[in-house]
C-alpha cells in the first residue's frame, strides 16, 4: 500500500470505512473480498484515467450502502423472529441512519477530494468522447454491382459522431470472422468495434469480400478499396455521422486496403493501420518464413532451398496458375518446410508431414489462386503510404511474429517523410499481431478487453478518431 | 409443489448472469464482474458489494459452492474462487429455457421481429 498513489490510498482507505455499514457477519464474511475486487476495479479504471478512477471509486461506494441497507433488511427479517418486533426496527433504523449520515459525509469530502487531485493529475488537454451506450443496426449497402450487408453500431450519444470502418485481416471470402481462427470471447475486431462505439464512435464492420457464407470469390485489393470508398459515402450520408470525421482502420492486411482508399478518395478523414506489413505479401511471407526455419533450427542452405520453392509458387500464382496447377509445387514446399517447423506449432499442425499437408494444402492453393492473393503479390505498399490524403495512424505489435515491428515502422516513418505525408508510427509493446497481450503477460482468470488488449493500444486510436489525426 | 429446481425461477436477473458467469469455468469476484460486463456488453456492471451480495445468496442456497484457493503463483491466494453445483447447472439451463420461450412467444406475437434474434456475434 506504501507505494500507492496519495489519491488510491484515500480511495480505498474511504472504502475500507464504508464497509463497517454492512452487517458484521457479512463484512467478516467478505469484506477482504470485496476490498480485493475494489482494488482491481481502480487499477483497471486508472489506465483510462484519474477521473475514470475517481467516478468508479464514488459508484463502489454507493454500492455498498446500497449494499448495506439490502443486507440489514435481511438480517433483520431474519431477526425479527425471534426479538421484539419495535425494538429492533428502531435500534436498526436508529444505527443505519447515524451511520448513513457519516458516511455521506465522508463520501462528499473524498468525492471533492478526488475530484480536485484528479484534475490536478489530468493528462494533458486531449478530449475524449463520453462513455455510451450503442446499438447495434444491420444495414444494406448499395453499391453498382450488388447490396453490401453491414453492420453498424451507433452510439446513443447526440451527434454528430466520428465514424469509421473497421476492415479485418487476411481472410479471403469471409471478412468477419474471427481472425485466425482463433477462440476466446471475441477477436480483437469485435472488441475494439465495440470498444469504439462504447466512446462514441460509430463503426461499421462489411464483408467485403463475399458473403458471410463463404459462397463468393474474394476480391482484389483494388476492387476493395473501391467499396471502401462507397462504404464511407454512404457512412457520410447518416444522420448522426459528422461527415468530415470519416475514417477506416485496417487490421494486417486491412490496412492496405485502408491506405489504397485514402490514396483513392478525399472523402477519408483519417486512416489507421494495425499491424499491416509495408512490404509485398511475398516479400513479408518470405521473410516470416525464414524467422519461423531459424527459430526451427534450420541451416542456411536449406532455409534458401525452401524459401526458393516458396518463391516458384508465388511466381506460378502471379501468372495466374490454377489451385490444381499451384498444388505439386505448394505440396512440395509443404513437406520441405515440415521438419523445420518449431515444434509447439508442428504440434498443432499435424504428426506426421502428410497429416500437415492434407490439413491445410486445399485451403492455401484455393487462397493462392484468389484474386486478393494475387493483387497482393509484388504490391507496393510504400508507394501507397506516399500517395495518401488523409494523416495515418500506423500501429505496429513489438511481438508480432508475422509483421516485425521494428522493421516495418521503420519503413513506414521513411515513406511518410519521403512522401511528406502526415502521420505517426507507434509500437505497442507486449503484444502480438492482434495487438493482444502475450500469454506470458496475462492472467487466463482475467476476461475483459483492458485486459486482454493494453489500454496504450485503444487511447491511441481513440486519440486519432477524437482529433481526425490532428494530434500534436 | 414446485421441484428442487422450479422453486429457484425466475432467477433475479444478477443471479442469472453471475450463475452464467460461471456455467464455463470456477472464477474469483473480479473475473465474475469482468465476465457479467463483457458478456452483456457493458449493459450490466456489478458492484463488489452487489456481488458479494448475490454470491452469499447462492452459496446459501447451493447453487454455487467456493473452490480450492490457488496457489500464490496462479494468481492472488487470498482470492477465493467460486463455481457452479450440479443443481446450480440445472437451475440456469431450466431459467435459460423458460427465457427461450418467452422469446419464440415475443416473435410469435409480433412484439419482436424474428430478424432481430440474429444479434451481434451469433451469427
Amino acid at each position: 500500500m506504501k507505494s500507492r498513489r496519495p489519491a488510491v490510498w484515500w480511495m480505498l482507505a474511504s472504502y475500507r470505512a464504508s464497509l463497517h455499514l454492512l452487517p458484521k457477519e457479512f463484512r467478516r464474511e467478505f469484506g477482504d473480498e470485496m476490498t480485493l475486487v475494489f482494488c482491481d476495479l481502480i487499477e483497471a479504471a486508472q489506465k483510462k484515467g484519474r477521473w475514470t478512477a475517481a467516478r468508479v471509486a464514488l459508484a463502489a461506494l454507493g454500492d455498498v450502502l446500497a449494499t448495506a441497507i439490502q443486507e440489514r433488511r435481511c438480517s433483520k427479517a431474519l431477526k425479527t423472529a425471534d426479538l421484539p418486533r419495535s425494538m429492533r426496527r428502531s435500534s436498526v433504523s436508529v444505527r443505519i441512519a447515524t451511520k448513513t449520515l457519516i458516511f455521506l459525509t465522508a463520501v462528499s469530502a473524498c468525492g471533492v477530494g478526488a475530484k480536485l487531485i484528479a484534475r490536478t493529475w489530468a493528462a494533458g488537454p486531449m478530449e475524449r468522447p463520453m462513455k455510451t451506450t450503442y446499438r447495434v443496426e444491420e444495414v444494406s449497402i448499395p453499391l453498382k454491382e450488388e447490396a453490401l450487408a453491414g453492420r453498424l453500431l451507433q452510439p446513443e450519444s447526440p451527434g454528430p459522431l466520428p465514424a469509421v470502418i473497421l476492415i479485418p485481416g487476411y481472410v479471403p471470402g469471409h471478412r468477419l470472422r474471427n481472425e485466425d481462427g482463433r477462440e476466446g470471447d471475441e477477436d480483437a475486431g469485435t472488441a475494439l468495434a465495440r470498444y469504439l462505439a462504447g466512446h462514441g464512435v460509430a463503426v461499421l464492420r462489411v464483408p467485403f469480400g463475399g458473403g458471410t457464407e463463404q459462397t463468393k470469390a474474394s476480391l482484389s485489393v483494388g476492387e476493395m478499396a473501391t467499396r471502401t470508398v462507397a462504404c464511407v459515402e454512404w457512412l457520410r450520408g447518416r444522420d448522426k455521422v459528422d461527415r468530415d470525421r470519416v475514417g477506416v482502420i485496417g487490421q494486417s492486411v486491412g490496412g492496405l486496403i485502408a491506405t489504397l482508399a485514402a490514396s483513392e478518395s478525399d472523402s477519408i478523414a483519417f486512416v489507421v493501420t494495425l499491424a499491416t506489413p509495408m512490404e509485398s505479401l511475398d516479400r513479408n511471407s518470405l521473410e516470416v518464413l525464414d524467422r519461423a526455419l531459424s527459430s526451427g533450427g534450420a541451416p542456411e542452405a536449406d532455409r534458401e532451398a525452401i524459401k526458393n520453392m516458396l518463391q516458384e509458387v508465388f511466381s506460378a500464382a502471379a501468372k495466374g496458375a490454377s489451385a490444381q496447377e499451384l498444388r505439386p509445387a505448394f505440396e512440395k514446399f509443404l513437406r520441405a518446410e515440415y521438419p523445420w517447423l518449431p515444434t509447439q506449432y508442428r504440434q498443432m499442425a499435424g504428426k506426421t508431414a502428410d497429416e500437415f499437408v492434407a490439413r491445410i494444402v486445399d485451403e492455401h492453393v484455393a487462397d493462392a489462386a484468389s484474386p486478393m492473393f494475387r493483387s497482393l503479390l509484388g504490391y507496393d505498399a510504400l508507394a501507397t503510404l506516399g500517395k495518401m490524403r488523409c494523416p495515418a495512424l500506423l500501429l505496429f505489435a513489438e511481438r508480432d511474429f508475422k509483421v516485425d515491428a521494428n522493421h516495418n515502422a521503420g519503413l513506414a516513418r521513411r515513406a511518410l517523410e519521403a512522401g511528406g505525408r502526415k502521420g505517426k508510427v507507434q509500437v505497442i509493446s507486449g503484444v502480438d499481431h492482434f495487438f493482444e497481450r502475450a500469454s506470458d503477460q496475462r492472467s487466463d482468470a482475467k476476461v475483459s478487453p483492458e485486459d486482454r488488449f493494453p489500454a496504450e493500444f485503444f487511447d491511441a486510436i481513440t486519440t486519432w478518431i477524437t482529433t481526425a489525426g490532428k494530434e500534436p | 409443489m414446485p421441484s428442487a429446481v422450479e422453486r429457484f425461477l425466475p432467477l433475479p436477473h444478477t443471479e442469472l448472469h453471475v450463475l452464467l458467469a460461471l456455467c464455463s469455468q470456477e472464477m474469483h469476484g473480479y473475473a465474475i464482474m469482468q465476465r457479467v460486463r463483457h458478456g452483456t456488453s457493458d449493459q450490466v456492471r456489478l458492484g463488489p458489494g452487489t456481488l458479494y451480495g448475490v454470491i452469499k445468496r447462492l452459496l446459501a442456497t447451493g447453487l454455487i459452492v467456493e473452490g480450492k484457493r490457488r496457489a500464490a503463483a496462479a494468481g492472488d491466494e487470498r482470492r477465493r474462487y467460486y463455481r457452479l453445483t450440479p443443481l446450480g447447472r440445472r437451475v440456469i439451463t431450466a431459467e435459460l429455457e423458460r427465457l427461450t420461450n418467452i422469446l419464440r412467444a415475443g416473435v410469435a406475437a409480433g412484439a419482436i421481429p424474428a430478424n432481430r434474434l440474429i444479434v451481434e456475434g451469433l451469427q
